[in-house]
């Protein structure tokens, strides 16, 4: 029974308390995942954040850092700035800049996360993310041409803003297969564009097919490219503007002249 | 005669015969009678000056006789006075003239005022009457007149309250008054005190009243403001500030021991700024008349500042060499001599406000070397050499003044000694206190907007550049020092054109640094540590350059310069993420042959150039992304469809031929923008291998030169140095590329211009050679003026190629001999060739240029291809 005095008891109890509270204040604090930790590291201790701010001056001195350390230490700080990517916390600005950073140094990484944000369309004429992509030029291509046959009506624009720029053969390509079975006009117009600026004669087809667009500014534009591609004579005349049945008269009269005018091989 | 000469006292409004005004004018003249009656006394008092001598100094005695002598010609004056009649013209408000008189004539006692011709009726004046009487009759009878016009009046008088939105309500109430467009009330405080005696003391009393009066013209003016009718008036409509704020010091804030607010009274919600006019309702048609003619807001101006650094020599560097243009500008070297330095001595270049440590570097009239001077700075900014310390923008209301602080305060000594009085004697507290100094850059701007156009601003500037020196200890008490502040001010005045920059320079600032390394430990002994550590000592020159630019912001919706431009267009890659350098590229080289790297037939070294920059604008896409359309061609562009607008580069080879034109007209501003940015760049600079240019990355660079251009269209005055010249193979040069050119537009040109036939030498004798040559019949040419001269040659079908022609078959040996002078023609006609290009002519030659390229590379026979 002596073991079972109150001050016994309570030494006891005091013991085990201490312990129990040793034991628990001795236990590893649960880490957060890794790659958290690296881009919490990395929007603490970096400019990378600033990349984005509308501060001109604050986005100038982290430009200026970056590119230095671009320099002085390439492997690395591409590195953080491909990791930053994919970060959440990160706003979409200053991933755009980021990509015109990386696509300025070739990095490839970069193309999921453009495509990705170009299939995101919030952005009208989106000039960072075409300059990225542009810089990256035909490797980007492919993706972009995915966006301009999935993508939403700003992602498509500025889609085929992009394979306009690129200028490249896969690019116009992508553009001529899109014409056909586009919705908005304004990316059959840019299509159009593409077709001006093919310099192969299957273009000429199309842009002569284009003549029958619903849309008055595309039928303008197929016109004005047409016209300015292989100089028709006068009595060779499309209004754009005219009544459909006045349209599909001219236009007819400038497929016969157009295949007349292959047929006897004029260089373009 | 003595009554002639001198300057009588006139009341009332003068009238009469205008021959009056010659005998009685206002220039005094010192009468000769009266030189003689000086002459007198100082003869009669010959005597009594010399019993004076003694006691009155001479000069005393001169100051008498002086007084004596202004004294003579006001008594006579006086007599004078009585001679001249007193009239008085009456507007009357709401009655005519008629109707007065007969109300006059009808008043017993009043009556005899009317028929003496007291008062009569002007001649085809309804509303006027003429008094003539003396003063206090006239005020009397206008008196009168006054309150039988307001019998009629009472049963129309309406009552309306005005609000002033922009004048100040005293400003527009002595308008009013001074104008006598009404009786105008004033509120005011009447003051009075009583004392009353109270045993040994005495008991004063202040009482206060708020009493409305009349705003009253001075005393010996001319017109009274009793000559004015009762109605109709306005007054002011009194307010009390429920809140007293703490009073605010300009410059440094609130009074730190001034922060609390003392209600007066429960706050009040009236409107503000109201007057209360009571008339007629004609009478308030034209106080409302009035006031809108005064309270219109003041026009507000944009500055823009910018304060840069730069190394000292970096300038020279980049070849920006201030004595090359002193050669034939007036530009000063803008050094401040430093301590020790020769101060420069006035010359023919000397600018006094040199000493004060800045000077004008460029102003209004060299226009092309500011451009080159910015960017030159510009890029040294890139290189780094330069950094601009700051870039504010300041708003001021025309006329006022607007204050910039920029720098730090920093903490001082401050010690004052007390005396005090004391029963045992003097002694002396003192009371030590921690003040503070100011440190860096005050710019105090007071900009007026001027000119013909108002297109100019007069800016009134003053700066001051305080830097720390270093600290020095002068009391015991004071651990930190006093700090040393050396101070530079600049004032002065200048006038600049609108979106000009005006820069001020020539702060130099001298800072050395000195670095010790050291072994640890070893270098920290005396004496041996000297031997093992090594002492650098490096100076740094730099200079602080400040850029003023005026912009006369537009009263109608929002001016498109005061709006943050860069934030519409901070996504495009061009302006925000990589610097505005671009390399030029052998792919960018357009109307070049590959092989032989010349220009290819056809295209001249100007056109490669031209078209290169136009390949580069299209290729970074700059008229999109620079909203060229939107800000500098609405009106063109309109035309445009959306698609059009939104990808102009990439639909360009879509466009008609008229749209064509409004694109080439964007491209033509930047191309001249691109050339602004790069005055040094040329055919060779182009060709030479990874060339670097500076290519506009906002609308703010594009404005700036797009202002220029405008200038040039609009004025046409672009400063072309002008000397003397000769006749020679140059001026024929200049002649023959104008060719074709109008020689009216030249004569309106030479017009505007201010220039003389003097001016250019013998030109003008030799075109009424020519003149008389060709056409044998027509009238002689000495009536007409040289600009009616040209005018008159060019209607009759004779342009510069003409001129050229003529003078190289007539004058071949005096042209090798360099005999004939043509003053400044020859530069006038190079300005002249710059004013009249136009935007539609820039944009036609790039168009014209592009098409043939694009012909000469889409044709069979393509000579270049790749390009």
């Amino acid at each position: 029974m002596k073991f079972l005095e109150f001050d016994s008891v309570a030494r006891i109890a005091t013991l085990m308390t201490f312990t129990c509270l040793v034991l628990v204040g001795c236990q590893p604090v649960q880490k957060h995942a890794d790659a958290d930790q690296v881009l919490q590291d990395i929007r603490d201790t970096t400019v990378i954040p600033d990349l984005g701010s509308y501060d001109e001056k604050v986005q100038r001195k982290a430009l200026d850092r970056i590119l230095v350390s671009i320099d002085k230490a390439p492997a690395i700080t591409r590195n953080l700035l491909v990791a930053t990517l994919d970060d959440s916390l990160i706003d979409s600005r200053t991933k755009r800049v980021i990509c015109t950073i990386l696509a300025k140094e070739g990095d490839m990484r970069i193309l999921p996360t453009l495509s990705k944000m170009l299939a995101q369309g919030s952005v009208p004429e989106d000039d960072l993310l075409e300059s990225a992509l542009v810089q990256l030029g035909e490797r980007s291509v492919q993706p972009v041409s995915r966006v301009l046959a999935e993508g939403n009506v700003t992602a498509r624009r500025n889609a085929a803003s992009v394979l306009l720029s690129l200028d490249v053969p896969h690019a116009l390509d992508s553009l001529q297969d899109r014409m056909v079975i586009e919705k908005d006009a304004e990316v059959r117009f840019l299509c159009v564009c593409g077709l001006v600026q093919d310099a192969r004669a299957q273009s000429l087809v199309m842009l002569a097919n284009a003549l029958d667009d619903v849309d008055v500014e595309v039928r303008r534009a197929a016109w004005g490219g047409l016209a300015r591609k292989i100089r028709p004579p006068q009595s060779i005349y499309f209004d754009a503007s005219a009544k459909p049945a006045v349209r599909s008269v001219q236009a007819q009269q400038v497929r016969q002249w157009l295949s007349v005018f292959r047929s006897q091989g004029t260089a373009l | 005669m003595h009554d002639r000469s001198c300057a009588p006292v006139v009341r009332g409004t003068f009238v009469g015969d205008p021959d009056l005004g010659n005998r009685y004018g206002f220039l005094y003249v010192f009468p000769r009678a009266h030189r003689g009656t000086l002459g007198r006394v100082k003869m009669r008092g010959a005597g009594i000056l010399n019993r004076l001598r003694g006691v009155l100094s001479r000069h005393l005695l001169l100051s008498v006789l002086s007084i004596v002598a202004v004294l003579l010609p006001v008594a006579g004056g006086q007599s004078l006075q009585a001679q001249v009649p007193n009239l008085t013209f009456v507007e009357l408000f709401h009655t005519e003239a008629e109707e007065v008189l007969q109300f006059i004539r009808g008043i017993p006692g009043l009556s005899e005022y009317a028929e003496n011709g007291s008062v009569t009726k002007i001649a085809n004046k309804k509303f006027s009457l003429l008094v003539n009487a003396d003063p206090p009759t006239t005020e009397a009878l206008i008196r009168t007149i006054r309150d039988y016009e307001n019998l009629e009046v009472r049963d129309r008088l309406i009552q309306k309250s005005i609000t002033i939105r922009y004048a100040g309500i005293q400003l527009v109430l002595e308008a009013l008054a001074a104008s006598k467009v009404c009786q105008v009330y004033h509120r005011t405080e009447e003051v009075k005190s009583d004392a009353t005696k109270q045993g040994n003391r005495t008991i004063t009393r202040t009482y206060t009243k708020a009493i409305y009066s009349r705003y009253d013209a001075a005393s010996e003016t001319v017109l009274p403001s009793w000559n004015l009718p009762e109605y109709p008036y306005i007054l002011e409509i009194p307010h009390v500030d429920p809140v007293d704020l703490p009073p605010v010091n300009l410059g440094s804030g609130i009074e730190e021991t001034a922060l609390s607010l003392t209600f007066q009274e429960s706050p009040s919600t009236e409107s503000r700024n109201r007057l209360l006019a009571v008339g007629t309702e004609k009478d308030l048609e034209r106080i409302q008349g009035f006031i809108d003619q005064i309270d219109i807001p003041a026009k507000q101006i944009m500055i823009e500042v910018q304060i840069i650094e730069l190394e000292a020599d970096a300038l020279s560097d980049i070849g920006i060499d201030m004595l090359a243009y002193e050669k034939r500008h007036s530009v000063i070297d803008f050094a401040s001599p430093l301590p020790g330095e020769e101060i420069p001595q006035p010359g023919e270049n000397f600018n006094p406000i040199e000493q004060a440590g800045l000077s004008f570097i460029f102003d209004d009239t060299t226009e092309r070397l500011s451009a080159q001077f910015l960017a030159g700075v510009h890029a040294l900014v890139r290189k780094g050499d330069a950094i601009i310390k700051a870039r504010p923008k300041l708003y001021a209301l025309d006329d006022r003044q607007s204050q910039l602080h920029l720098g730090e305060k920093i903490p001082t000594f401050v010690s004052t000694d007390v005396v005090r009085n004391s029963t045992g004697g003097n002694f002396v507290e003192n009371i030590n206190k921690v003040g503070t100094e100011h440190i860096g850059t005050t710019l105090v701007v007071k900009p007026r907007i001027s000119g013909p156009d108002e297109n100019e601003v007069s800016m009134l500037v003053d700066i001051t550049v305080n830097n720390l020196q270093g600290r020095q200890r002068v009391f015991e008490e004071d651990l930190l020092g006093i700090p040393e502040v050396a101070t530079r001010n600049f004032r002065g005045q200048a006038r600049v054109k609108n979106h000009r920059p005006l820069i001020l320079g020539g702060l130099i600032k001298e800072s050395e640094f000195e670095t010790k390394n050291k072994i640890p430990i070893l270098g920290e002994i005396p004496i041996l540590g000297d031997f093992l550590g090594r002492r650098n000592s490096q100076q740094k020159r730099s200079e602080i350059i400040i850029v003023l630019t005026p912009h006369i912001l537009s009263e109608d919706g929002i001016d498109p310069i005061s709006t943050p431009k860069e934030s519409s267009h901070f996504d495009t890659y061009n302006s925000v993420l990589f610097n505005d350098r671009y390399i030029l590229k052998g792919r960018d080289l357009v109307g070049l042959d590959p092989i032989s790297r010349t220009p290819v037939e056809g295209f001249t070294r100007k056109d490669v150039v031209d078209l290169t920059m136009l390949s580069i604008v299209k290729k970074r896409e700059l008229v999109s992304r620079l909203k060229i359309f939107e800000d500098y061609l609405p009106d063109a562009s309109a035309s445009l469809s959306v698609f059009k607008r939104r990808h102009p580069e990439k639909s360009i080879r879509t466009w008609s031929k008229e749209e064509r034109q409004v694109f080439f007209q964007a491209a033509a501003i930047l191309v001249e923008n691109i050339k602004s940015l790069n005055p040094d760049l040329d055919y060779q600079d182009v060709v030479s291998p990874r060339r670097e240019i500076v290519v506009p990355t906002s609308p703010y660079h594009v404005s700036l030169s797009f202002d220029k251009l405008r200038t040039f269209y609009e004025k046409g005055d672009l400063v072309v140095l002008r000397g003397e010249t000769v006749l020679s193979e140059k001026t024929l040069e200049r002649l023959r590329v104008l060719g074709e050119r109008s020689l009216d537009e030249f004569a309106k040109f030479i017009l505007l211009q201010g220039r003389t036939a003097q001016q250019h030498g013998d030109f003008r004798k030799l075109i009424e050679e020519q003149r008389a040559n060709l056409f044998p019949d027509s009238s002689d040419p000495s009536d007409l003026s040289y600009d009616q001269l040209l005018t008159d040659l060019s209607g009759r079908g004779i342009d510069f190629l003409a001129i050229m022609t003529y003078l190289t078959a007539r004058l071949e040996d005096a042209i090798s001999e360099g005999e004939i002078p043509l003053g400044t023609l020859e530069d006038d006609l190079a300005a002249f060739e710059l004013r009249t290009v136009t935007l539609d002519e820039l944009g036609d030659h790039l168009q014209d240029l592009d098409e043939r390229w694009e012909f000469l590379n889409s044709s069979p026979q393509r000579p270049v291809r790749g390009l």
